[in-house]
């Protein structure tokens, strides 16, 4: 609509569409130069161009004139694109002048001239026709056609003989024109009014606002499209405003206008229905802004998880006046939630199971290698006694067998205490350990693990500890196997439970605590806890902490336990930093010692 | 299938070092003589199971298990009395072995009493 035409008229180089404006002339030269190039343009435009005339200009008078510049003008006239009429053939059809057919016409001509693919519609009108009776109903009817061709694809210039007006027509012209141009004998002039200047730039400015503001909402459409997000109001007559996300989100047709408040209920989640409604009202109630997590269930059954937020707005007297607030739809988010819940859980079970078969099998193999030399000595305890039970005891049979009975026993032994060897076999290789990315990694691990128990963990992680030597798998069990003790002694307790890991530098080593506020230890437990085999719990097979406990010792540090106030308990052990070395010569001899080949 | 003179040995074959010499000095205070073995496969080599009357082995040893040592006695036609001893045999095992025609199947640590019954059985048979 923006797009300027070229006039034909040297004062007025560009008109839009939309332009009504008017003419004074003075002779009919003045009139006939001005109206032909106005035509003249138009016709190159590739509009239709409607020329009203009146005596004493004659239909033949304009032929002739505008063939002077448009020398095919017959072409024009033939194909429709250049119409020449009367004025009382179109003002004054019935002989009366009847302002809203005149407007009429304009308009089938615009649409006509619009079905036929012509740019748009340029029409010029004479009006020395025009009795003085006649003058007030132009005058409206001029006004009106300011109205009239706002916004369409129509130009209007409007002649008028000069002598004929006195200066109060002068004045109405002027008025009721966006401007004015008088031709005298040849010179121009150019009459534009502060009422017509100061509507143009309004004009503009709406112009550019509603630009602007188009613009601006496309990009927040997009924006909302893009997060996820809806925007909403309602009051109390009912809902005011749904944006175009919002119809997406909740699967209703834009087009089919803004869903009854019933059809959005509807598709709330029946299990979270009663506690949205109760919650927005509420917020209504208390004058505040509310968020609520709910599901909307689709007619094809699909579930969309919304977080939405509500801000209720209130005039001075305190009365609602809407509520307005937005709906983002978290639907992904959700999803990768429970993927990853689901994952941890994964994980966590995989550890357990790990740790489990690993006691397990640890704990078979243990069992054979300890039952071996045991039902050896009790074979070799019964020959002893055969021997000195004997009518003549042979001692000396008897003390072989004696003897062989120590070994045995020794065997055992010596089988219990290498435990923590088992860990050096294979040679593991050590790497540097950040024991707080272990730490981490252990507590991602058991999450859920303690989620389902409702034990919270927390954390008091040294800042840029030294790093250590270690085992990665070891450093994760020993992690493991303090961890799941701290969660299975408080899965039963009752109370808040609490395990808190720390770690923090010491001298020239880390210390690692993992502190639990469960039930505690029987003192009489305290220093058995570490021995292989001994548990306390059901479903213990009594091997994690001996098992932590060497692996902790092969890496040159301790492992120890002490009782927290008021309840639980804390083990702690230590590493050696990184910078010190700690294997142990001598744990190796005795080991390759005492291992059977099994 | 006893040939010239039945055999009275007995033959031990266990890979535990502690296990040979705790049955060895058993059967010795009850009057039996006995050699030892410390795999299938050296018991095999020595011959003496032509010359054994009562044989107890271990299940679980590496190298030839004592399922498998009997299975290749019996497919040679030695019907050698067996007297399985192990340190984790379970009741699928056992039925194998008395199948296959072991005259007893005990558990470690054994009662020293049930054994030297059975060894004497299998060398009265």
């Amino acid at each position: 609509m923006s797009a300027q035409r070229k006039t034909g008229i040297d004062v007025v180089a560009e008109i839009g569409w939309g332009t009504h404006c008017c003419l004074f002339h003075e002779t009919k030269g003045d009139l006939l130069d001005t109206v032909v190039s106005y035509c003249k343009a138009g016709l190159e435009g590739h509009e239709f161009c409607l020329w009203v005339v009146a005596a004493p200009v004659t239909e033949e008078d304009a032929t002739r004139a505008l063939r002077h510049v448009v020398p095919d003008i017959d072409r024009h006239i033939a194909d429709g694109s250049m119409e020449i009429v009367a004025a009382r053939d179109w003002y004054l059809q019935d002989g009366t002048f009847d302002l809203n057919r005149v407007i009429r016409g304009w308009h089938e001509k615009l649409a006509l001239a619009t079905a036929r693919g012509y740019a748009g519609v340029r029409v010029t009108g004479d009006t020395a026709w025009l009795d003085k009776n006649d003058w007030k109903d132009f005058s409206d009817y001029e006004d009106s056609l300011n109205e009239a061709v706002a916004n369409q694809r129509l130009a209007v210039l409007c002649t008028y003989p000069i002598e004929a007006c006195g200066a109060g027509e002068v004045l109405d012209v002027v008025r009721t024109h966006q401007f004015a141009i008088a031709k005298r004998r040849g010179n121009w002039n150019v009459i534009e009014t502060a009422g017509h200047k100061q509507a143009k730039r309004e004009i503009e400015e709406r112009k550019r606002a509603e630009e602007a503001l188009r613009r601006s909402e496309a990009y927040l459409a997009e924006a909302q499209r893009l997060s996820h997000t809806g925007s909403w109001a309602f009051n109390a007559a009912g809902t005011v405003y749904w944006s175009e996300e919002n119809f997406r989100i909740w699967g209703f047709d834009p087009q089919q206008g803004l869903p009854r408040r019933e059809e959005s209920i509807q598709r709330l989640h029946p299990e979270d229905r009663d506690r949205v409604l109760a919650e927005a009202m509420a917020a209504v109630r208390d004058k505040r802004d509310y968020v609520v997590e709910f599901r909307i269930v689709l007619p094809d059954g699909t579930v969309r998880y919304v977080h939405g937020l509500g801000h209720p707005v209130f005039d001075a007297n305190g009365g609602l006046v809407e509520v307005v607030g937005t709906q983002v739809d978290v639907t992904e988010r959700k999803r990768a939630e429970q993927e990853r819940e689901k994952l941890h859980q994964l994980e966590a079970d995989l550890a357990r199971i790990n740790r489990l078969s690993t006691m397990g099998e640890l704990t078979a193999s243990l069992a054979h290698e300890i039952r071996q030399p045991i039902a050896a000595a009790v074979t070799d305890a019964n020959t002893c006694l055969r021997w000195l039970e004997r009518a003549e005891p042979d001692v000396e049979e008897g003390r072989q067998a004696a003897g062989r009975v120590v070994t045995d026993v020794t065997r055992a032994a010596d089988i219990i205490s290498s435990i923590g060897v088992l860990f050096k076999k294979g040679a593991a290789p050590r790497e540097r350990i950040d024991v707080n990315q272990v730490i981490r990694e252990m507590i991602v691990m058991l999450r859920s693990e303690a989620n389902r128990h409702g034990i919270s963990m927390r954390t008091e992680l040294g800042a840029d500890l030294p790093h250590v030597m270690a085992v990665r798998v070891q450093l994760q069990q020993v992690l493991m196997n303090l961890m799941l003790n701290g969660i299975d002694a408080m899965k039963g307790a009752s109370g808040g439970h609490e395990l808190t890991i720390t770690s923090a530098a010491g001298d020239g080593h880390l210390l690692i605590s993992v502190g639990d506020t469960g039930a505690g230890l029987r003192p009489e437990h305290a220093d058995r806890i570490f021995d292989a085999f001994f548990t306390t719990k059901d479903q213990g097979i009594g091997m994690g902490l001996p098992i932590s406990r060497s692996i902790v010792e092969s890496h040159g540090g301790r492992l120890w336990v002490t009782a927290n106030s008021p309840r639980g308990v804390t083990f702690q052990f230590s590493l050696p930093q990184a910078v010190a070395t700690h294997a142990d010569p001598a744990n190796e001899l005795s080991y390759e010692r005492s291992h059977t080949k099994r | 299938m006893a040939t010239q003179g039945t055999p009275k040995v007995v033959s031990i074959v266990d890979d535990d070092d502690l296990m040979r010499s705790a049955l060895q000095g058993l059967l010795k205070a009850a009057g039996l003589p006995a050699r030892t073995f410390a795999s299938a496969e050296e018991f095999l080599e020595s011959g003496q199971q032509h010359e054994t009357a009562c044989l107890i082995a271990d299940i679980r040893m590496s190298g030839m298990s004592g399922l498998e040592l009997q299975a290749r006695l019996n497919a040679e036609r030695l019907r050698i009395p067996t007297i399985f001893i192990t340190a984790h045999g379970d009741e699928r095992m056992r039925m194998q072995a008395l199948r296959a025609g072991a005259v007893e199947f005990l558990a470690k640590p054994f009662d020293d009493e049930v054994l030297l019954d059975s060894v004497r059985a299998a060398l009265e048979s």
